[in-house]
């Protein structure tokens, strides 16, 4: 009788335990797709969702960043990069295909169509999104994402990358309506080790729900920035900009 | 109705195959509708040459005020919203290579340009207070053709770079029909009652890309110098060329 009991809670306890198995795509893997969201502000600061709270900085990289242009780059309207991409405060839609995993982010409408078939990264150029390239670790999806550059920021607090930055993302199942997210991070022109950063996605729910275009770009008015268009007039020096066919002048 | 589920899945067989067909890297094949919808001659920054364009009788139906700011845009191509790193539109953003993913509730297009992406919802309707550069798609399937509502469009976006415009009434209907294994033909009808006369048409042929074919990030921020590209580039178009 008793080691009815304990075999029965054992099994309780097994269950209870056992990872959350995802719906499976046709290929067999976990199904990954829907809309998704981050909701939390690591955006503006990373250090929220980094292990520890703590980004290992070499003091040389923060002499760096303090020399650096203080303007965040998406401010211009640059894709923010990887892994800021990922936790931009918009929802984001993933889609599968065998061999294949697309994101589509609301975010300033930024794509990332990867294949899961393993090849070795691109050399020599350099991308905001840089080159992913994905695998499958069980039930992980795993993309190791490269030439990244220098020109983006993880975040609007200014915690800045060199462009030795190596990515691990790591996107996993975790139930019903959640994916958890880690990504790796190394710089060792940047940080004494790498660190990781971890969050939940959660699944938007709402009925109806669709993505929506986002656009951004600098000073939208060819009038405003082009050096040989007529000269502003006298006085108001935006009133130019203001009388642009639309009535509206300035970036949408 | 014990074999009610074979019936199902062979019934589904046939659509699937039609519609899939569609699937795959395409690229069009526009004979540089990019640079003017409307017949152009080639040359370096006019991009290929053009006998019959892309817009089926080779003519516009421009209400007469917008004949006339058509001619005012061609002199101020630094306006192009293009060269500011915006949106093409639709259906601007047609012109060049992209992707189709094909499932029940959507059509995904995923462009290399401007890293634009379209998603086409095969139920629902038009928001509404709603209005963006690629605007909102609705798609329909008869028989093998996906048919394409687009409405939402804002005024902002324009067809080419040279002057063609329509205003924030614009509503599209595009259709791709696959003909053959490695074909599929575009076609969209343009209705704007505020900037034509009547409804027009364009239509040019997708070419299915190789195997091999992938996408490269295509960032384009301001800051970039493509105004001032742009403005070089009017230094080499002959002095004619808007006399058609």
């Amino acid at each position: 009788m008793s080691c009815r009991i304990v075999l029965s809670t054992l099994l309780f306890a097994g269950f209870a335990c056992a990872q959350y198995r995802a719906p499976r795509t046709v290929d067999g893997k976990p199904d990954l797709q829907g809309i998704w969201e981050p909701r939390n502000a690591a955006a503006f600061d990373v250090s929220e969702i980094a292990e520890g709270h703590e980004i290992p900085y070499l003091p040389a990289a923060i002499e760096r960043e303090q020399k650096a242009d203080r303007v965040d780059p998406i401010a211009h309207c640059a894709m923010p990069g990887v892994p800021r991409i990922s936790y931009m405060p918009f929802p984001f839609q993933i889609v599968q295909r065998p061999g294949v995993v697309v994101f589509l982010y609301e975010y300033l409408h930024n794509e990332r169509i990867i294949s899961t078939n393993p090849r070795p990264h691109l050399d020599g150029i350099d991308f905001y999104l840089g080159d992913s390239v994905a695998h499958w670790e069980g039930d992980t999806l795993v993309i190791d994402v490269t030439d990244l550059g220098d020109k983006t920021w993880l975040d609007s607090a200014r915690h800045t990358h060199s462009d030795a930055l190596h990515v691990i993302e790591r996107y996993t199942r975790s139930g019903p309506n959640t994916i958890t997210y880690e990504a790796t991070i190394e710089d060792p022109k940047t940080y004494s080790h790498a660190w990781k950063i971890k969050m939940p996605l959660h699944r938007n729910n709402e009925p109806g729900f669709e993505l929506r275009e986002q656009e951004c770009t600098e000073g939208d008015d060819g009038r405003a920035v082009h050096p040989l268009y007529r000269p502003a007039p006298k006085g108001d020096p935006l009133e130019f900009v203001r009388s642009y066919p639309s009535g509206k002048g300035g970036a949408q | 109705m014990r074999f009610g589920w074979l019936v199902c899945i062979l019934a589904s067989i046939p659509a699937f195959a039609q519609n899939s067909s569609l699937e795959g890297y395409w690229q069009p094949r526009t004979s540089g509708a990019a640079y003017s919808i409307l017949p152009h001659p080639g040359g370096f920054f006019l991009g290929a040459e053009s006998k019959t364009g892309i817009v089926e009788g080779g003519d516009l139906p421009y209400q007469p005020w917008a004949a006339a700011k058509v001619k005012e845009l061609t002199q101020h191509m630094e306006l192009d919203p293009t060269g500011h790193c915006h949106y093409e539109g639709i259906p601007h953003a047609m012109y060049f290579g992209f992707q189709i993913y094909v499932t029940p509730q959507y059509v995904f297009m995923m462009h290399e340009n401007m890293h634009a992406w379209r998603i086409i919802y095969m139920s629902g309707s038009h928001p509404k207070d709603y209005s963006a550069w690629m605007g909102d798609s609705r798609g329909r399937w008869e028989g093998n053709t996906l048919v394409v509502d687009v409405a939402d469009l804002n005024d902002k976006s324009v067809f080419d770079m040279a002057g063609h415009f329509h205003s924030d009434a614009m509503h599209v209907v595009e259709r791709f029909t696959p003909v053959d294994a490695d074909t599929v033909n575009y076609e969209a009808t343009i209705d704007d009652p505020k900037v034509f006369t009547r409804p027009w048409k364009m239509k040019f042929p997708l070419k299915r890309a190789k195997a091999d074919y992938q996408f490269l990030e295509s960032g384009c921020f301001e800051g970039e110098r493509d105004a001032v590209h742009l403005v070089e580039g009017l230094a080499t178009i002959p002095k004619d060329h808007y006399e058609h």
